[in-house]
């Protein structure tokens, strides 16, 4: 089954496309995604950063990550909203999930950088867990 | 939660304080909360608007809400740092603890907006859960 992966913005003034499969759903706890959410974590869906069509008026805060690449977080000018992030050293962009116009096929598939993760948050048992990163290569 | 509250933006732009004991402290899982955050959730304390003050410039996002009021957010426009929530005509702040500098120390009392979640959040089974808000009085 295919899903397409298109959403945005509360406001609408961001939107997003691609036809291209997920690689990989996850949560992230990392300090960033918290700070810049605003929550806990993050749910967010990856996809080959070339493949998305993104538009609308965005605040860009790029930070670097602890492997030295450049992560790009990208929230919507007018209203706000989280809406998605670039990472340079995956080649990957991922939208947050709730930002999806339909997320109900969404199943996280692990939990990455709990070892940042707040001391009250409640994660599910059965997700695999990750200090920071799985064990992966970068592109 | 005992100590002041201080915290900010991501960027440093925006930093606020305030000496008030919160009011109370909630896991919101609105639709609003939801998508400002890009998030699940978005866990929060209440404070007297009189008693909390902020530096650096915010900008405030107003959309209707399910009881036909407005509802309003706070977030740094260098950043994007969504930091807290208020009801247009409401003296009440939704502070989104995780831009505390501490917010190790935060204790929910519930969880609102139940109805909304998504699917794959996950709940603490020992906190009450309200569909919308818990009753109150008026």
């Amino acid at each position: 089954m295919s899903h397409k992966i298109k959403g945005g913005c509360q406001c609408g003034a961001v939107r997003y496309s691609t036809d291209a499969e997920p690689m990989v759903t996850f949560n992230c706890h990392c300090t960033h995604c918290q700070q810049a959410s605003g929550a806990p974590f993050t749910t967010a869906v990856a996809v080959q950063r070339e493949n998305m069509t993104i538009s609308g008026d965005v605040i860009e805060h790029t930070q670097t990550s602890d492997l030295g690449t450049l992560v790009h977080r990208f929230s919507c000018a007018k209203c706000g909203a989280y809406v998605y992030g670039i990472s340079d050293g995956f080649g990957a962009t991922a939208v947050n999930a709730v930002t999806l116009d339909d997320a109900s096929w969404v199943e996280p598939q692990m939990e990455v950088y709990v070892s940042s993760a707040q001391p009250w948050t409640h994660m599910d048992p059965a997700l695999p867990k990750f200090d920071k990163l799985p064990p992966m290569e970068e592109s | 939660m005992s100590k002041k509250i201080e915290g900010g933006c991501l960027c440093g732009a925006v930093r606020y304080e305030s000496d008030a004991e919160p009011l109370f402290a909630v896991n919101c899982h609105c639709r609003h909360c939801q998508m400002t955050s890009g998030s699940t959730h978005i866990p929060g304390i209440g404070l007297p608007a009189a008693a909390f003050s902020h530096t650096g410039d915010v900008t405030w996002y107003k959309i209707q809400n399910d009881r036909g009021g407005q509802s309003m957010r706070a977030f740094c426009p260098t950043c994007g740092t969504p930091i807290m929530g208020q009801i247009e005509g409401e003296e009440i702040l939704f502070l989104h603890v995780i831009t505390l500098d501490d917010p190790g120390g935060f204790a929910p009392q519930m969880d609102i907006f139940e109805s909304s979640a998504q699917p794959w959040d996950r709940f603490d089974d020992t906190l009450p859960r309200f569909a919308k808000m818990p009753p109150m009085g008026e």
